[in-house]
């Protein structure tokens, strides 16, 4: 076993915190570090001198096998990604949850020969964040799609506003006018002393209640504004009720 | 370039068929979706060529999943695609439905070994006629453009690139996919050396 050789490198292997196995073109394993013990819950004793396949359907698994063995002659390095594969190696989570794992398979090379050092990483939690930073973004997404559709929205409805405020200002100013030119005239009756007391309380009542009349639109103008009556255009009474 | 048989360059060709024909099937084996490679254009390509057809990048960034190698040859490889090529390749690859495809670090994972199998299956077809002593490093991803890609690779401007171009069909999708070969000027020698000899064992 390669462990007997009091290899320095068996010792570091030992304490790396990922799953290391190194295994023979025979698949017996010649080290199982304390990661592997932990994650699979399966002691060195049981595995060590063992054939790997037995304790593992995945490598049992022809497409695994394949890709590896050119790894036993120095060939090039293989990768499974937790993606494709999910898990080489059984070992849940406390809760029972699967341990994704992201899986490298090196040639190693000792005097008796080509050994395959598979490295197993967790990556679980890794997955995990990607997952939650996916949905996060997604919702971020959505919400700015429907900000941008509510800004468009309400940008519509100040245009179609500005243009009903412009058009009732309109309305409202010939009455006014009207109003301005006739108090004019009552002051220079009054001054040129042209009409009777009685002539210009009459001309001052009717510009009161024109002047009322006036007040009156403004104030339904500013109801039509706040409780969104039929006059309002269609897309800022729909910004009201929104 | 000039001194290379053509005869040695449709040997070459094989072999990189070969090993591109292998990669599918594997491809295949593993996932879900039907990919089919196509017969791949083989070029050999100087440094300067490379610069030239970077431009067919447009400068930008690219996903590759790199492997280097030292030893009977030196030199690294690389298979290459434009980076929204190779999301919307995995994305099809693992049958995720997407509307942007992204290439975060699981994505990329995949891509590596995506990039891993079709590297593994040309190096091995060259590899298996070398029979020598040949170390290799594991796959990494990498995003850079293709002019930077072999930086820390190039020792001279001698080096040669073997450049292979196949197109990745999976489901709806089309991704052109590249693999750089970069060799240091012997290690070349050594492959067409190998492959000249191996053109005079064979039997008429």
């Amino acid at each position: 076993m390669l462990k007997g050789s009091g290899d320095i490198v068996c010792t570091i292997l030992e304490y790396l915190p990922v799953g290391i196995c190194i295994i023979d073109s025979d698949y017996v394993v010649q080290i199982w570090n304390s990661c592997m013990e932990q994650w699979t819950g399966v002691g060195r004793d049981t595995l060590i001198g063992t054939d790997l396949r037995e304790h593992f359907p995945q490598v049992k698994k022809e497409t695994f096998q394949n890709r590896i063995e050119g790894v036993f002659t120095g060939g090039t390095p293989v990768v499974f990604s937790s993606k494709i594969h999910t898990c080489i190696f059984d070992a849940p989570l406390p809760g029972g949850r699967v341990r994704r794992q992201q899986t490298t398979v090196l040639p190693v090379e000792y005097p008796t020969g080509w050994y395959a050092m598979v490295v197993c990483e967790d990556v679980t939690s890794l997955t995990d964040e990607i997952q939650a930073y996916r949905r996060m973004k997604d919702t971020a997404l959505q919400e700015l799609e429907r900000r941008e559709r509510a800004e468009y929205n309400l940008r519509v409805a100040n245009e179609d506003m500005l243009a009903y405020i412009s058009e009732a200002t309109v309305r409202l100013k010939t009455p006014m006018s009207l109003v301005e030119e006739n108090l004019q005239e009552i002051l220079h009756e009054i001054e040129e002393g042209t009409s009777t007391p009685e002539e210009l309380t009459t001309a001052l009542k009717m510009q009161i209640q024109m002047a009322a009349t006036i007040a009156l639109n403004l104030q339904e103008l500013n109801h039509a504004i706040i409780a969104g009556k039929k006059e309002i255009p269609a897309a800022y009474r729909n910004m009201i009720q929104q | 370039m000039a001194d290379i048989p053509e005869s040695s360059m449709d040997t070459l060709r094989e072999l990189i068929n070969i090993g591109i024909g292998r990669a599918a099937g594997t491809l295949n084996e593993l996932t879900r979706a039907r990919v089919i490679l196509e017969v791949p254009v083989v070029e050999l390509i100087s440094m300067e060529d490379l610069r030239n057809h970077a431009a067919s990048f447009n400068g930008r960034d690219t996903s590759a999943v790199k492997i280097d190698f030292n030893g009977y040859i030196a030199g690294s490889t690389a298979m290459v695609f434009n980076t929204p090529g190779a999301a919307a390749l995995v994305y099809a690859i693992t049958g995720e439905e997407f509307e942007k495809p992204e290439l975060d670090v699981m994505m990329a994972e995949t891509l590596k070994e995506v990039g891993n199998i079709c590297i593994n299956g040309v190096m091995g077809s060259i590899g298996n006629i070398l029979h020598e002593r040949i170390t290799y490093t594991p796959p990494r991803y990498e995003e850079s453009t293709v002019e930077h890609l072999f930086k820390t690779n190039t020792i001279d401007s001698q080096m040669l690139i073997v450049l292979v171009n196949t197109r990745f069909l999976v489901s709806e999708i089309d991704v052109d996919g590249y693999i750089m070969m970069l060799f240091e000027f012997a290690s070349l020698k050594n492959v067409f050396t190998k492959i000249a000899q191996l053109g005079e064992d064979e039997p008429c």
